[in-house]
């Protein structure tokens, strides 16, 4: 177990002066007793028929009925929302994320991003394939009164991006009031677009029903007053949405074998159709997935019934999938709390269907596999790991993925590093022939830094405003990084106690990266006291708001003698001049360095001569810091951060100098290029 | 077939000091571009303890480190290393005239000057029969890979039924692109060997009389430069397994590899001089034998 930098000052003292900061108190201001209310409203909910209790708020609730023809790739569908408005505001308008409606034309925020359609699309498809839409044909209220709607831009003034719908109530819906709206939708499915869409018999089914937007009450997030947050749909983020149950009847041909959120309450067949009817509860989001050529493995994790949907020829890696779903539940039951839910349904898409990617979903996620995968890499693994990590972060613990995307993504890629390191030892991808060895937190690491520009975006960055090649990389790598080297300077225990009070606070609710901070703040300060956890603060604020990058150096090494003290000192008239004998005090002098703008707090390692080690701690403000001995042995090498705490720090290699040259290493590289350089001449040499 | 290899063994040991000079040479090459980059990294990372890391082999975080921080000298290296191989490939055009002329002639012992002045004398046209066979070693590569795209449907995910194509495919083609190719990488051996038996003006002279030769010999032909092969793949799986035997992790192991690298390098190529001295003595013990069977 790893001890944190920071707890191990309370036994030392820091050098140089720690500033406490309290920041982002407004936790304390903000209405639970809204919450409360939804919740005892929960309590009594129509829906729950397997939780004997809700575990959240159950705002929006859904019944759909829908027919998919699978000729026309087309559906039709009728839905019944039933919405409680979880504040004291009065709620005039309802607005729906109509997502299809991003691949409806070429000037949609999605299609004039970076994901816009390739221009070698021929013709025919571009008419027959690959627009997608969906449509409301009416939306009615309890007295089955039309209502009216119309397409709004909530983000900008694109009149030709049809991805929110706001209907128009003709009763406002009152404080911690109940709407229900009756709506009848058509909706093309877009063929193998972004995650969703159809590809030959292969039906990925995301997004693909009107869904309402999420309501915030003041004080929660980032409101300041009562709003909806209802975002257009952009080609850089993912989703938001509000917790609920879905009742979902799923009409496809009966050939068809489905997978969908949640379970299966029902399934009829009729005639050369089947329906099958899900339940999904206390969930963000709904999908499902159709394709007759699926094999249906089941599986079980201490009661929860874990279903992998695979193609034949991906039959061989069942085992990768579910040992590794296996493993990442047992990790979570450890670590935070058990999986709540009944089941877990794992798709792995066919070859022509890898556009629905790996992706995560309520009680469902994809994680694409390849026939003759070397068990050396660890893709299928790392996926399953990953999307089903999703389901702690994302799905029980909702923020908003548009805005705040590092708040899922960051989280599960530093989980998936961990429970692959602690299942995987033998790393993500290895190969004993080239002595390849990589482990997940390295990996993860790696692809952060080698990123084209780490400074693209701050973390803090509205996530759909941000489009750069490196944003991936910042949200996925940097904050899972940034949160390996929160681990480093609070250690394991600590880490535990902040996730654990953070997912008991937040669980089935919206936090935002205040909340986090808050937790982290009020756990470290009551474990280390103000002055410890100071530096952890100002670390965070750097890590979330700063583009800055972080490298300490060691600068060097110096070892000398004290010089005789020679010249004129009491008087001009008596002057020291060298002794015969004189026998100087032996000194060592270590200067590191900081070289980037971040801060973070160092523990250096010196070691001298005699084999004495002392491990120094540095508050990391200074831009150059002097270690000076006096009367020991000479100091042969120093290194800083020798427990690899701090992932963030930009470069490893010169976070270290040793006066003695250990060229071993430089010769085995020296010799493996040239060995290289030579069989490849004389592998050219066949040409000739 | 048997004894033309061994027969080619024994050239090998006959003329090791042309051996020698083709190890040296390489060796010297690799060290060009291979030493410089030593110092480099010496400069870099010499004083780092991660060096130890390095020592164990591929280290992914320094790796990263050092492409992100001290990486811009990394593509002229490779850029380098491009360059010495062309110039090893022209090296290696000019040794081939002298070998073949002393594997026709079967001298005694080396014959420096013998060596030294065809090397001379064949360069330009063993340098246009190198340029002719890559061209048709391009135009059958390229054929290959358009039955691999048509088989898997130009990998276009969307029109694939399965991935499987893409692995599988290879199991059967490679194999069939390794016999093929290795009948015109046998043609061009054999065109070098009639153009310095024959005195050819030109090399296409030496192109069909090659093609005669291994029409009327297809079997015997094929079938030794496919038995050199086997014998290349021998040398390769050998050495697979001794580098994987053992680990690397001191300055005593790293020589260790170093040496048996070398003994590898020396054995690569050493294949390559009984792959054309078999091909000579087959030529000549076949060519002489029609000749003779002609003149009764």
């Amino acid at each position: 177990m790893k001890v944190g930098l920071i707890s191990q000052l309370s036994d030392q003292k820091l050098v140089g002066h720690l500033v406490t900061k309290t920041y982002f108190s407004g936790m304390n201001q903000r209405a639970v007793f809204p919450y409360i209310l939804i919740l005892l409203l929960g309590c009594i909910s129509l829906y729950g028929q397997r939780f004997e209790e809700p575990l959240s708020a159950r705002t929006d609730n859904y019944d759909i009925q829908l027919f998919l023809d699978t000729d026309k790739k087309q559906v039709k569908a009728n839905q019944t929302v039933t919405f409680r408005n979880p504040s004291a505001d009065t709620i005039r308008t309802m607005p729906f994320h109509m997502y299809y409606n991003a691949f409806k034309n070429n000037r949609s925020n999605f299609n004039t991003g970076y994901s816009g359609i390739p221009r070698d699309i021929p013709q025919e498809e571009k008419e027959n394939g690959i627009w997608g839409w969906v449509e409301v044909l009416s939306v009615k209220n309890e007295q089955g009164e039309p209502l009216e709607s119309r397409y709004i831009q909530p983000d900008d003034d694109n009149v030709n991006d049809h991805t929110v719908l706001e209907v128009v109530l003709e009763k406002p819906i009152p404080p911690f009031g109940t709407k229900t709206l009756e709506m009848e939708w058509h909706s093309q499915v877009p063929k193998a677009k972004a995650r969703t869409g159809y590809n030959k018999d292969y039906f990925f089914m995301v997004q693909w029903y009107p869904k309402l937007g999420v309501y915030e009450p003041a004080g929660s997030r980032f409101a300041e007053v009562g709003a909806w947050n209802c975002h257009q749909y952009h080609p850089s983020t993912e989703y938001f949405g509000e917790f609920g149950v879905y009742q979902v009847e799923v009409d496809v041909p009966k050939e068809y074998v489905t997978g969908g959120s949640g379970f299966v309450l029902n399934e009829t067949t009729e005639g050369d159709r089947k329906k099958v009817t899900y339940l999904a509860e206390d969930v963000i989001d709904f999908a499902w997935t159709a394709h007759p050529g699926f094999l249906e493995i089941k599986d079980e994790w201490k009661g929860v019934e874990i279903k992998l949907l695979v193609r034949p020829e991906h039959e061989c890696n069942k085992e990768r999938f579910l040992l590794s779903a296996k493993h990442t539940l047992d990790f979570f039951e450890e670590y935070i709390e058990p999986y709540p839910y009944p089941t877990l349904t794992i798709v792995s898409p066919p070859f022509y269907g890898l556009f629905s990617g790996a992706m995560e979903y309520p009680t469902l996620i994809t994680s694409p596999t390849l026939c003759d995968l070397p068990l050396g890499i660890k893709t299928t693994e790392t996926l399953t790991i990953h999307e089903l990590t999703h389901q702690y972060f994302m799905q029980m613990i909702a923020t908003n993925e548009q805005e705040e995307p590092w708040m899922d993504e960051g989280f599960t890629s530093f989980f998936e590093a961990k429970i692959l390191d602690q299942y995987y030892p033998e790393g993500v991808v290895y190969f004993d022939y080239f002595d390849v060895q990589i482990d997940a937190t390295e990996f993860r690491r790696g692809r952060f830094m080698a990123t084209e520009n780490p400074k693209a975006s701050a973390l803090s960055d509205w996530g759909y405003q941000t489009i750069s090649r490196s944003t991936r990389d910042i949200v996925y790598g940097k904050a899972a990084v940034g949160l390996m080297t929160l681990e480093g300077l609070v250690g394991d225990a600590m880490m535990k106690d902040i996730i654990r009070a953070y997912f008991k606070r937040w669980k089935f609710k919206h936090p935002c990266r205040h909340d986090f901070l808050d937790v982290v703040q009020e756990v470290t300060t009551s474990q280390l006291g103000d002055s410890l956890a100071a530096p952890i603060n100002t670390f965070l604020q750097d890590f979330m708001y700063s583009t800055e990058v972080c490298d300490y150096s060691v600068h060097s090494i110096d070892n000398f003698e004290e010089p005789e003290a020679l010249g004129f000192f009491e008087n001009t008239s008596d002057v020291r001049l060298p002794s015969a004998n004189y026998q100087g005090i032996k000194k060592s002098k270590v200067v590191v360095w900081r070289n980037g703008e971040f801060i973070v707090p160092q523990e250096i390692r010196v070691t001298f001569e005699d084999g004495e080690e002392i491990i120094e701690y540095w508050d990391g403000k200074a831009r150059i810091y002097e270690i000076f001995y006096e009367g020991k042995s000479n100091v042969v090498c120093a290194e800083m951060d020798p427990f690899q705490k701090i992932p963030f720090d930009n470069n490893h290699i010169n976070n270290s100098q040793n006066l003695k040259q250990e060229k071993s290493g430089i010769t085995r590289y020296f010799v493996s290029f040239l060995t290289w350089l030579e069989n490849a001449m004389i592998t050219a040499s066949t040409l000739v | 077939m048997i004894g033309a290899i061994q027969y080619g063994l024994g050239q090998l040991w006959r003329y090791k000091k042309v051996w020698a000079i083709l190890y040296v040479v390489t060796l010297l090459m690799a060290v060009l571009v291979a030493y410089p980059f030593k110092s480099y990294l010496e400069k870099t990372l010499g004083n780092s303890m991660m060096i130890s890391d390095m020592l164990k082999g591929f280290d992914y975080t320094l790796y990263i480190d050092f492409v992100n921080n001290y990486g811009d000298l990394f593509g002229t290296f490779m850029n380098q290393s491009f360059w010495v191989i062309l110039l090893f490939l022209i090296l290696f055009i000019f040794f081939n005239g002298g070998m073949v002329r002393l594997f026709l002639d079967r001298t005694e012992a080396y014959d420096s000057r013998l060596f030294w002045s065809n090397c001379a004398a064949f360069f330009w046209k063993f340098f246009r029969n190198s340029i002719y066979f890559l061209i048709i070693h391009g135009i059958i590569f390229i054929l290959f890979l358009m039955i691999y795209s048509y088989l898997c449907k130009g990998f276009s995910i969307s029109e694939l039924d399965s991935e499987g194509i893409i692995f599988a495919a290879p199991k059967y083609l490679a194999p069939i692109y390794i016999l093929v190719s290795s009948f015109f990488f046998m043609w061009q051996d054999y065109t070098k060997i009639s153009l310095v038996r024959n005195h050819y003006k030109w090399v296409y002279q030496g192109m069909f009389d090659s093609i005669r030769f291994i029409r009327r010999n297809l079997i015997s032909a094929w079938g030794l430069y496919l038995l050199n092969m086997l014998l290349l793949a021998l040398i390769f799986t050998i050495n697979y397994f001794i580098t994987t035997a053992f680990e690397i992790q001191s300055f005593q192991t790293v020589v260790l590899s170093f040496l048996f690298a070398q003994l590898f390098t020396i054995a690569r190529l050493g294949m390559k001089m009984v792959n054309l001295s078999s091909a000579a003595y087959w030529y000549t013990s076949k060519t002489d034998s029609d000749e003779s069977t002609a003149e009764y």
